[in-house]
């Protein structure tokens, strides 16, 4: 199942644009990241990309059918979604949390069924969070929190995976453990779409890298292309050369002095 | 924390119903006059048979203490669930459905109605605070939507407008002269004028808020992850928001203008069982009932009991009990964690 973006433009306020005519495919199969500089639209395009918002002009499809003539509960049985981060007083266990995930599944997803228990529990699993299932979610750390939110999204079942930020609370060996997670999860068929902040890392594990700018997509293709120092220059306003290496090495180099 | 193990929600859903059965019964026999099982078995089983009251304790046990009973059941029930309701609409553990002034644009419509109690039947006081609470709690609604984050405008207007509303309320009071008492004792909040009519108007409407916030049960637990998240796990929040808001509008101001203003349980009921059983609306609704019947009925027997044949107003005895637990609450656990 694909996830599409024509053409679409999104503005808060007329005068400020947050999306300019952005076109993209989130294709089953494939993991594709966003990148870009704070504030360039990565987090609007992600809330127009499941319906939360609804773009001024341009359409988002899911397979042919407009996603915003769905309603909420029937874009969440096949787009699951990863937010930044989650109101922290939330009073629920983290077993209740992400039975959550199964609302958008009908009446059936909304009882403590075996099934639904059993998919909490893979779900858990497959984020290695199961020793966590009866602590309560407010207590959990950043990174537990985020482990906690990925799962919910598992849980959801869904065939569209969008990812804000995911790995940004994890530590190494948890963020590597994700971005395995995230190729398992398209070697299944899934689609998954993240938005990321680490140009070193999340390469290794991606099919294409896109690069936005003030809400405009710069370049979309391999990692190598698309980050290359002219354009991370461009993005961003750094200087980095950054090499990327099947084998999992990531070589990189930063312009300028190690003080300001 | 306290609390990581909570009681099973069955069994404390057993307790109460079985603690309401208990006042329930204590509540008919004691009062005024003491009336013991044999004799309610007897009577009950004459005025099923003749349907009619035929000598003074018929027509007290069955015109005066049963229609009190059933609407204190009715509205404390109606009062326990939408409390939790609106702490959820709101995600706030100190909300209460007055927040969003309901009540005190009935109050107005009430002592206004009361006020002009000559001119118009005494009938059409109950019918005037029902208008004024639902139109108060429909401006805060308009003013809400045009303000930014829905829950927190719905809650700064409801705060101004029941500020104006008080004001009128005082007013009122202020140039009402010799009715100064009848106004007075309305807006205490009492079910001493307790009529199987009244019984009638709230059955309804307490029939479908159980039935429309136990089927909304889930999304409104999906509805505590945040609106955004809310909606990406595919629940309709704005549509939620206002089934919520109707809901908690319609059954206030109904019982309002029934009982007057009887505050607290709307707020510590679902607060305590929250604590006691975790916040999954599933069980916590049908619970949140059976709390605010519970509580509303025991504080009203105590009223009308504990200085008979006087009788103590409802509404400051749920206050004076109402205050110090929830203040105990606040101090035990902390509101934010304990709550939402």
């Amino acid at each position: 199942m694909n996830l599409t973006a024509e053409v679409i433009s999104f503005a808060y306020h007329l005068e400020r644009p947050i999306l300019k005519e952005v076109s993209l495919t989130v294709q089953a199969g494939v993991v594709t990241a966003l990148f870009g500089p704070n504030g360039c639209g990565k987090s609007t395009l992600l809330k127009c990309l499941n319906g939360a918002l609804r773009p001024k002009n341009g359409c988002v499809k899911l397979n042919d059918q407009p996603v915003n003539a769905m309603s909420a509960t029937e874009v969440a049985r096949y787009v699951a979604v990863v937010p930044q981060d989650m109101p922290l007083n939330i009073p629920f266990t983290v077993h209740q949390m992400v039975m959550l995930g199964r609302y958008a599944h009908g009446p059936m997803g909304r009882e403590e069924s075996d099934e639904n228990s059993q998919i909490v529990g893979s779900s858990l699993a497959r984020v290695d969070a199961i020793s966590l299932t009866h602590r309560f979610f407010s207590q959990l750390s950043g990174g537990e929190r985020q482990r906690v939110a990925i799962a919910m999204a598992l849980a959801q079942q869904g065939k569209v995976l969008l990812l804000d930020e995911p790995a940004s609370h994890l530590d190494i060996s948890h963020q590597l453990e994700f971005y395995r997670l995230v190729r398992q999860l398209a070697f299944e068929g899934q689609a998954v779409l993240m938005v990321c902040h680490d140009i070193l890392l999340a390469p290794l594990f991606t099919d294409i890298c896109i690069l936005m700018k003030e809400g405009s997509i710069l370049e979309s293709g391999k990692a190598e292309d698309v980050l290359r120092p002219a354009s991370l220059a461009h993005a961003y306003g750094c200087h980095a050369q950054i090499l990327w290496d099947q084998d999992l090495s990531v070589q990189a180099r930063f312009g300028g002095r190690r003080t300001a | 924390m306290p609390g990581t193990r909570f009681l099973k929600p069955h069994l404390i859903m057993m307790t109460l119903a079985v603690l309401l059965l208990a006042v329930f019964m204590i509540s008919l026999m004691t009062g005024s006059i003491s009336i013991f099982f044999q004799k309610i078995g007897s009577s009950l089983a004459k005025v099923i048979t003749h349907w009619r009251c035929e000598d003074s304790t018929d027509r007290i046990l069955w015109l005066t203490r049963l229609p009190r009973i059933m609407l204190a059941l009715l509205v404390g029930a109606t009062m326990g669930m939408t409390g939790l309701a609106s702490q959820t609409l709101f995600r706030n553990p100190l909300a209460s459905p007055y927040i969003i002034g309901v009540s005190s644009g009935a109050a107005v419509g009430a002592v206004l109605g009361l006020l002009a109690s000559s001119f118009i039947p005494y009938a059409l006081v109950p019918v005037l605070s029902v208008c004024s609470g639902l139109m108060v709690s429909l401006f805060v609604f308009i003013l809400a939507q045009r303000g930014g984050h829905f829950g927190q405008s719905l809650l700064l207007a409801g705060m101004a407008i029941s500020a104006f509303c008080s004001s009128l309320t005082a007013g009122a009071l202020y140039v009402a002269g010799e009715r100064l008492q009848t106004l007075v004792f309305w807006l205490m909040g009492g079910l001493w004028q307790a009529t199987w009519m009244d019984v009638l108007v709230m059955l309804p409407v307490c029939g479908i808020c159980l039935i429309a916030l136990n089927s909304l049960a889930p999304a409104m637990n999906v509805s505590l992850t945040g609106d955004r998240t809310a909606c990406d796990l595919g629940v309709n929040i704005v549509r939620l928001q206002r089934q919520l808001l109707m809901l908690i509008a319609v059954a206030t101001s109904v019982s309002v203008s029934l009982t007057g203003v009887i505050g607290f349980i709307g707020l510590v009921v679902p607060h305590l069982l929250r604590l006691a059983m975790g916040a999954d609306h599933r069980h916590l609704m049908p619970a949140t009932a059976l709390g605010g019947a519970l509580l509303l009925l025991g504080a009203d027997t105590l009223a009308r009991t504990m200085v008979a044949p006087a009788e103590i107003p409802v509404g400051i005895f749920t206050a004076l009990i109402g205050a110090p637990v929830f203040l105990w609450m606040l101090l035990r656990h902390g509101a934010g964690r304990a709550g939402q």
